[in-house]
């Protein structure tokens, strides 16, 4: 079965690429075309998915491989509703090139398709978690240079024109922070089911809370606009830094170093 | 925002906040130092009292604020955003700090879910949430739906998250083959469970072995190409490295070795194995081999091809940890079942799960050790969560409510 993947992830290829060269453009029909060939090079990977699935006749959820495929279906998909919602045409750009990414480690590395998963991974809630946790980094990280731009935009460091960062930042941060929520709930999901209990203030289960708390607070300080802007792009800007020691510093620190979460190579 | 008004004169803004906030962390962190003792584990129905209690303090505050201002400020919002952060402040100490549960030194900072800090900063976290949720409450309004999915379900998550705990009971179960176990195990003391279970079998399915080109000397695996030389079990693929080909003829999931080869057996001890030809290109020469992967009865046969060059067959990967089992219940009824890892059970209100067994006898242990846990608050934890998801959904959908006069001044805002 995997032997017809190369066929399908071709035709995704080919339309996620017309639908990103066509973001660059405000014509109409070429609107359309953006849109038609991003939904149609995603539902090319979800047929694929089907019919992997009838043909094992098991959900494709076993493998490495298999993960990917669901990402690259999910991140699409989401990633086109998201910009029809907000028409972020950067961010359905950076959802085809995410997409495209597992497409290709799968097309390039067809021999660890068969690369098994450990028994606790092999969770319904495995493939969400990891979904909705990379399109919140995704919004996050941009908020995180939405924040380094506006602080020097309102330091007077660089000009602008036709962006408005406060409003901008502010939206981009709601809808990473909606995302990074359900990461941290479809991973209490999982949790429940693979270990036994759904919290365990494990060192990386910290970290992501402690860095939801820290948008949280970002949202409460927009909630009457007190602050100034340049506190909130300082704000914005920083927070990412605690994202990223949940993401990679907990490999690093000593009080970490037991945590279930910690990749081992 | 008046920035100019002297300190501790209401309004109370950010600076109260933060200064009350900070106050009741040492003054908590203190206590917890000095005395030096865990907070008891409460349970039902003191847990719930608590719980009660709290609630009825969110609704004073609500109900009082137009008289009293300290009230008023604990619905604003540099009192909620003083909360959130104390709450992150206590899970910043649990990150920095290695935390041990068994810990009988401090329990603050090593083991914080068990100290005064941790439940005096959710209490009043829990108390503030409430008190907020319940104002926004009245008058009704649709355009509060996310609001009210976000805070009551974060709400029901930190209620019962934290009030619950002392309500969970989380026992082993250790199983020998054969043998039918009614009660579970904590620290030593045993505990009757309203069920008995009987170990069938356990067992462990592996994946097949990958195999691997390593080094003789050092047993590192060998790269070509920057790819590790490490193949999955395929009859149809030629393994290549260098001028060497291996190709498997013959594979066994379950096998023991008989004389110079290894024949399929099922019983204790059996080991996956192959039979490989081993091609120089080179040279043009070619020879037959079986190889296994180590079992608790053989060590593992490897193909040397020569001083620098070794073909192993590495240990096989579990696919699946699988307890088959006989439940019995209190009122006669009986019945078969498997338990899996992710794939625990559920009798009456107790879920259990697959957690260990022998590792030294690995596929073959006669032991399967289960966790047994009830957790009579998880039903509104939950309710919580898919609270929260669709309070996230409506946050991802929505973005920031933009006030009127915003609408009009962005009204051209980001196509981007």
């Amino acid at each position: 079965m995997w032997k017809h993947f190369e066929i399908y992830a071709l035709a995704s290829l080919i339309l996620w690429v017309l639908s990103a060269l066509l973001c660059f453009s405000k014509n109409k029909t070429a609107a359309l075309i953006r849109d038609i060939s991003m939904v149609a090079g995603s539902l090319s990977i979800f047929v694929f998915i089907a019919q992997l699935w009838n043909y094992m006749e098991r959900p494709p959820l076993r493998t490495l491989g298999e993960t990917r495929l669901w990402y690259s279906a999910f991140i699409s998909a989401i990633g086109f509703i998201v910009y029809k919602r907000w028409n972020y045409r950067l961010f359905l750009l950076f959802s085809i090139m995410m997409s495209v990414v597992f497409l290709l480690i799968n097309y390039l590395k067809p021999e660890i398709h068969s690369k098994t998963l450990m028994p606790a991974l092999q969770s319904i809630w495995f493939v969400p978690h990891v979904i909705v946790y990379i399109i919140s980094y995704s919004f996050l990280g941009f908020s995180c240079l939405i924040g380094i731009l506006g602080y020097a935009y309102s330091k007077g460091k660089i000009r602008a024109t036709n962006i408005h960062f406060m409003p901008l930042a502010d939206n981009i941060t709601y809808i990473g922070y909606g995302f990074l929520t359900l990461g941290l709930v479809f991973g209490a999901l999982w949790a429940k089911e693979a270990w036994g209990h759904y919290w365990t203030w494990d060192p990386k289960e910290t970290w992501a809370f402690i860095t939801w708390g820290v948008y949280l607070a970002y949202i409460h300080v927009r909630y009457h606009s007190h602050k100034k802007d340049d506190f909130n792009y300082a704000y914005l800007a920083l927070a990412f830094v605690v994202l990223l020691i949940c993401w990679f510093g907990i490999n690093y620190l000593p009080a970490a170093q037991n945590s279930v979460h910690v990749y081992s190579n | 925002m008046n920035n100019n008004k002297p300190l501790w004169q209401q309004p109370w803004q950010y600076k109260e906040s933060f200064l009350i906030m900070t106050a009741i962390l040492i003054g908590a962190g203190v206590c917890d130092i000095w005395g030096n003792t865990a907070v008891p584990p409460i349970f039902f129905p003191y847990n719930i009292t608590i719980g009660i209690i709290a609630l009825l303090c969110s609704m004073g505050i609500v109900l009082l604020q137009k008289k009293y201002a300290i009230f008023r400020w604990l619905l604003s919002v540099p009192a909620s955003i003083s909360a959130i952060a104390g709450f992150v402040g206590i899970s910043a100490i649990m990150a920095l700090t290695p935390q041990n549960p068994q810990a009988t030194a401090l329990h603050f900072p090593y083991n914080i879910t068990s100290s005064w800090t941790y439940a005096i900063t959710i209490g009043y976290f829990l108390i503030i949430l409430g008190a907020i949720s319940l104002k926004r409450l009245y008058p009704f309004s649709a355009r509060n739906i996310g609001f009210a999915l976000n805070h009551w379900g974060l709400y029901c998550i930190i209620f019962a998250a934290s009030l619950g705990a002392g309500d969970v009971q989380k026992l082993n179960m250790t199983l020998d083959t054969g043998k039918t176990i009614w009660y579970g195990t904590k620290n030593q003391q045993t505990y009757e469970l309203p069920f008995a279970i009987r170990l069938n079998e356990f067992g462990i399915d592996e994946y097949p072995a990958k195999f691997a080109f390593v080094h003789t000397q050092t047993g590192t695996v060998l790269s070509e190409n920057g790819r590790n030389a490490i193949f999955d079990c395929d009859t149809s693929v030629i393994f290549q490295y260098k001028e060497w080909q291996v190709q498997i003829q013959d594979f066994l999931q379950s096998s023991a070795p008989v004389n110079n080869r290894f024949m399929a057996m099922h019983d204790f001890g059996s080991t996956q194995s192959a039979r490989i030809t081993i091609k120089n290109t080179l040279q043009d020469t070619a020879f037959d081999a079986w190889m296994a992967s180590a079992s608790i009865l053989y060590p593992p046969l490897h193909v040397k091809i020569n001083d620098s060059l070794t073909f192993i067959m590495m240990q096989p990967e579990p696919k699946r940890f699988y307890s088959s089992i006989r439940v019995y219940k209190n009122n006669g009824h009986k019945y078969d079942t498997i338990i899996e890892v992710n794939k625990p059970i559920t009798i009456d209100s107790w879920k259990i799960y697959q957690t260990s067994y022998d590792e030294t006898k690995g596929k073959w242990s006669s032991i399967s050790i289960l966790e047994v846990i009830n957790d009579p608050w998880l039903i509104y934890v939950f309710i919580g969560f898919y609270m929260v998801i669709a309070g996230s959904a409506y946050l991802i959908w929505n973005g920031k409510k933009q006030s009127k006069t915003n609408m009009k001044k962005n009204s051209h805002v980001e196509t981007f």
